[in-house]
């Protein structure tokens, strides 16, 4: 297995769909599959229609993202084409929703369909599910459960939310040559070396636990009894700053909440606003009863967490890369800034040089933080590292 | 050293605070087992998530070691479909399960009773994880087992609230499949259940009546209060158990309900609910009633039937005794016997005399009136001159009907009592003339006692009939009676009529054939002269006296064909009787009879002089006929407008119950044997005098001798009204 990338940073749909199909489909033989993403910019529908015309009757599927990268290249404007080569591999599709209503149903449909395209697996085989929801609508986490009802375990995890630049007005999932909304994406494949995931954030938790004492969904409405945004208050003057609702945004960026692995590690939940109640509102859900902690994060960690997942995904996978994905939050961009270019050459430097990277800045992340089922992240970047 | 201590405590620190986020959070998403709605399957990808394990199996194990799947997380949708009859812990086939390397966790969950459950956590590889975690997972054991008790308790619970809902649910569709209205009411009398049927009948959803006082809200008004006290000794047990009332539906429409009611008590005896069952039979009553006023309408048209049968049948006996018989009197007797059996109780037939005197033909009473009255019942003929009864209605022809309820004293009806005379009460009672053309014959009255019904217009009309038929039975028997009569005297009359003619014509045959004789022996020529003047003059008398019967008998032909020719002319009635007085000297002087005549004052008229004369002639020859030599008087009077004729005899003298009769046509007072005549002399007085325009009468007594009076205007039939005017012009 291994990967073309094609791109373009054209804005107008055909020609950046042109421009990256030919430059991915440049020297490739037969592909088998073709991993799609794009900025926001583009009409989506469009886009897909241009894309579709592009590459014929290769399976194509993805979504859309605040941002897209080929190798080391951030494409803030522009779309990647990833095709998948080689015999050594097979890829089914499958699309759920819609996710707003039944989240969990979304997960388990998408997988089921996927799974369902795919011829039996062979003895030896390995799994992996690309998982794409849309993570402006509903209940993401729960999406992430259905998808692991249905698939079970022992199966590489990986994935991101279609997001945009935080904008969060509209997302794309594209799939059967068209653009949706409202839908989970699933790409299944079965090869037969194990695709590898590594998954890190490098956020730290500092200040004292707080209990959940009242959530619904993926709203903390209170903390330690008093309302959300009473804590992080607290919190924020603790360390000397000074926090209000419209400052909240710009905070929080930076102080997620973490989530308590028995291992140690933290899942990170991105807060997106503050209700009227003082009720703070994330990208996904926050378990009652759970002691959480406001995270930070250092720049060298950020970095560092980069790499780690690189390291991770290249371990996991034996022998030689065929190439790369990567799903890193839109908010360690946000983060990072101009950084974020260092982020992009720790992942290659991991993977390895000349091993083709492709990877989008997505709205939450997907994976199984140290083994296990696969949760959905926010603020992490996820590697897959693919067999060559 | 110092700084590897504190990294070390700090360390610490955040494994334990991680162990009791843990620990929190899933103890927290454990209680979400108590809702045994709630699928497992959540709260294990929660452990998963947080312990890092591939694979979290909850296993129930039942008494007979059956292994149940109570849920999983990272199990596939397939898998999970895997049977597991017969399996161990140890012996899962799980495909997730195949991967080396796999680490398993198994934490027993105790569960009370037999059964047994089993939380198994699967790593990838040996968890990097705190050993406290273990006594987590254990403590979680717990957590889960209090869970698993109230998950299986709230369990049961929900499956007794489902099967005792399903109950209840049954119970309703019983309720409301049941065609009767059931209606459970607290002992308050407010309304517990409501069924679809009663539901449906009234209009109202149960939701709209619960706990409403139902008397309240289905009761008519003026039936509430009643119906409260009656449920209130229901709800103390007591009584009322079947009861019929009214409903008023929505739309205010009254239904009928027959309700059959029972108690329902509780554990300690108190009475919980009262429960109605009923049925509408509003429909069926009224069915009922319709049906019963049809039975009785037949009953009563049948009644009416019979009656109208009876009528008729008592109509057609009642006919047939009156043609039958022409003696009326016993005809009506026959009838009055008929009609107290089968239609009346006391009957009496009255009949009107000449003088209007009143006679009482009979007088039948039923065996009932004679059981209450034996022998001392004494009924008083009519009273013409009374207010109601027959005596009314002989009098004015007029029938009286007295339906129910009249004062039966009218009837004159009374029995003697031991110290008192009472009337008899009749209740009702009918009293009808005996017409026949337009004359009242006599009343026919019917009465009935109390307990024979009173009478009714159809019972009143039969009366009608059947004095209808009563009368024209007497009036034709009376009229027989008086063709019969007439016979008999038109036979009296020709045979007297021939011994008139045959008396002359016997004289005139002798005179002829004495003549006859003279003339064939020649000796006619040899006869005395006074001889033969002699036979002439008889043959002369007795031609006259036979031209005079003739005569008469044509004036009563040409009188009864109506072809009587009067000539008026101015005459002098008073010169008129003495010539006629002059003309009888002879048979005055024959019957020595003294003739004296009162006509000095000449009394002129507009008369025909002949008719005039003929009528003095036929008075004053009466007169001598029947004067028996006595004086009679001849007295003509007048004054401007009347002519007065009187002849007065002192002979034999007619009657009373004659004089009615003298004026008809072969009528006599007395035999003809005795006096001579044709019997037609007074006729023609009376019809001539009626051409006239006057009247006759007479005044006499048998042996006193008799006045007749003629009246006649002076002027003519014209002055009278009652001329005949033909008569008056003339043919």
């Amino acid at each position: 297995m291994w990967i073309h990338i094609g791109k373009s940073r054209s804005p107008d749909c055909t020609a950046a769909a042109r421009e990256a199909s030919q430059e991915a489909l440049r020297g490739a033989d037969a592909a088998t599959f073709a991993l799609v993403l794009c900025t926001d910019q583009y009409d989506a529908v469009a886009l897909a229609s241009a894309v579709r015309e592009q590459l014929g009757d290769i399976p194509w599927a993805g979504c859309s993202a605040a941002g897209v990268f080929a190798g080391t290249e951030l494409l803030l404007q522009g779309l990647v084409i990833a095709l998948f080569l080689g015999d050594d591999f097979r890829v089914g599709v499958g699309m759920g929703g819609p996710v707003s209503e039944r989240p969990r149903a979304a997960g388990r449909a998408a997988v089921a369909e996927a799974v369902s395209q795919l011829p039996p697996k062979p003895p030896g085989h390995r799994r992996a599910l690309l998982i794409l929801p849309d993570a402006l609508s509903g209940n993401p986490t729960e999406v992430v459960r259905g998808a692991q009802q249905e698939a079970g375990a022992g199966i590489r995890w990986a994935g991101g939310g279609a997001g945009n630049n935080l904008r969060f007005v509209k997302t794309a999932q594209f799939t059967q040559g068209r653009a949706y909304q409202d839908q989970v994406v699933v790409i299944a494949f079965d090869a037969r070396e194990p695709f590898g995931v590594g998954i890190q954030h490098g956020w730290s938790p500092y200040g004292p636990p707080s209990q959940v004492t009242k959530a619904r969904g993926a709203t903390a409405v209170e903390l330690d009894y008093e309302s959300a945004f009473d804590v992080y208050q607290r919190t924020a003057a603790s360390r000397g700053d000074a926090l209000d609702a419209q400052s909240f945004a710009r905070f929080a960026m930076t102080h997620p909440l973490g989530i308590p692995q028995a291992n140690g590690e933290f899942v990170i939940r991105d807060p997106l606003s503050v209700d009227p109640d003082g009720s703070v509102r994330f990208v996904a859900e926050i378990p009652d009863g759970s002691l959480v902690r406001v995270m930070e994060g250092k720049r060298t960690d950020l970095l560092d967490a980069a790499a780690g997942a690189a390291t991770l995904a290249r371990q996991a996978t034996p022998g030689a890369l065929g190439g790369a994905v990567v799903f890193d939050c839109v908010s360690r961009y946000l983060l990072l800034e101009e950084g974020v270019q260092d982020e992009l050459s720790r992942f290659q430097n991991a993977l390895g040089a000349g091993v083709p990277v492709v990877g989008c800045l997505t709205l939450g992340e997907v994976g199984a933080m140290g083994g296990g089922v696969p949760q959905f992240h926010n603020k992490t970047a996820v590697v897959v590292a693919l067999p060559g | 050293m110092g700084e590897h201590g504190a990294d070390a405590e700090h360390k610490l620190t955040e494994e334990r605070l991680a162990l009791l986020s843990v620990l929190q959070e899933l103890t927290v998403a454990a209680l979400d087992l108590l809702d045994p709605n709630k699928p497992a399957d959540d709260f294990l990808d929660r452990v998963a998530e947080r312990l890092g394990c591939a694979v979290a199996l909850w296993l129930q194990s039942d008494a007979r070691g059956q292994v149940c799947l109570q849920g999983s997380s990272g199990l596939s949708a397939a898998s999970r479909q895997l049977p597991l009859g017969g399996l161990t812990q140890d012996s899962l086939s799980y495909p997730e399960l195949a991967s080396p390397g796999l680490v398993r966790w198994s934490v027993p969950i105790e569960a009370a009773g037999p059964a047994s459950s089993v939380l198994l956590l699967y790593f990838d590889r040996e968890p990097h994880l705190p050993r406290q975690y273990r006594g987590m997972v254990e403590r979680l054991g717990g957590v889960l087992r209090t869970a698993l008790i109230h998950r299986q308790l709230f369990a049961r619970t929900l499956e007794s609230e489902r099967a005792l809902q399903h109950e209840r649910d049954f119970s309703s569709a019983v309720l409301d499949t049941a065609r009767a209205l059931v209606i459970v009411l607290d002992p308050e009398g407010r309304i517990v259940r409501f069924n679809r049927a009663c539901q449906e009948m009234t209009g109202y959803s149960f939701e709209e009546l619960r706990g409403a006082y139902f008397w309240t809200r289905l009761q008519p008004p003026e039936e509430a209060a009643r119906v409260a006290r009656n449920f209130a000794v229901l709800a103390e047990g007591r009584g009322f158990e079947q009861a019929e009332n009214h409903w008023l539906t929505r739309g205010g429409e009254r239904r009928l309900i027959s309700w059959s009611s029972n108690v329902l008590r509780g554990e300690s005896g108190a009475i919980e609910y009262v429960i109605g069952t009923g049925i509408d039979i509003t429909d069926h009553r009224r069915a009922e009633q319709e049906r019963d006023q049809t039975f009785q309408r037949e009953q009563q048209a049948r009644a009416r039937a019979e009656e109208q049968e009876g009528r008729s049948a008592l109509l057609a006996e009642a006919s047939g005794l009156l043609t039958g018989s022409l003696a009326p009197e016993d005809a009506l007797r026959s009838v009055a016997a008929l009609t107290v059996q089968r239609f009346a109780d006391w009957c009496a037939v009255d009949l009107l005399g000449g003088s209007h005197a009143c006679q009482r033909i009979t007088e039948a009473r039923s065996e009932a009136l004679r059981a209450t009255s034996p022998a001392r019942m004494q009924c008083a003929l009519p009273d013409l001159n009374a207010a109601h009864g027959p005596g009314r209605v002989l009098r004015l022809g007029e029938p009286e009907f007295c339906p129910e309820g009249c004062a039966a004293m009218s009837l004159g009806c009374v029995r003697n009592g031991q110290a008192l005379t009472e009337v008899v009460e009749f209740q009702s009672w009918i009293s009808v003339p005996l017409l026949a053309r337009d004359h009242a014959l006599g009343a026919l009255t019917l009465a009935r006692l109390e307990g024979s019904g009173p009478y009714g217009p159809a019972d009143f009309a039969l009366a009608q009939e059947l004095a209808r038929r009563a009368a024209m039975a007497l009036d034709n028997a009376r009229l027989y009676q008086q063709a019969q009569l007439a016979v008999g005297l038109r036979d009296e009359f020709l045979s007297i009529a021939s011994h008139e003619l045959k008396t002359p014509v016997t004289s005139l045959q002798l005179s002829v054939q004495g003549l006859m004789r003279l003339g064939r022996t020649g000796a006619l020529r040899t006869a005395s002269v006074e001889a033969v003047t002699h036979s002439l003059e008889v043959i002369e008398r007795q031609a006259k006296r036979m031209a005079k019967l003739v005569n008469t008998l044509l004036d009563v032909s040409r009188i009864h064909a109506g072809r009587l020719e009067l000539e008026f002319e101015e005459v002098d009635l008073a010169a008129l009787v003495r010539d006629v007085a002059a003309r009888f000297a002879p048979e005055l002087a024959t019957s020595g009879t003294r003739l004296l005549v009162h006509a000095d004052t000449p009394v002129p008229g507009v008369w025909d002089r002949s008719r005039l004369d003929q009528i003095v002639t036929n008075l004053l020859s009466n007169a001598i006929k029947y004067g028996e030599g006595r004086p009679i008087e001849l007295r003509v009077e007048g004054d401007a407008v009347m002519a007065r004729l009187e002849v007065q005899d002192q002979g034999i003298g007619i009657p009373a119950e004659r004089h009615a009769r003298i004026f008809r046509a072969f009528e006599r007072a007395v035999s003809s044997r005795h006096y001579g005549g044709l019997g037609l002399g007074l006729h023609i007085v009376n019809q001539l005098v009626e051409r006239l325009g006057g009247s006759v009468r007479v005044e006499s007594e048998t042996g006193q001798g008799a006045t007749f009076t003629v009246e006649l205007p002076r002027r003519g039939p014209t002055a009278s009204p009652a001329v005949d005017p033909a008569v008056q012009e003339g043919p």
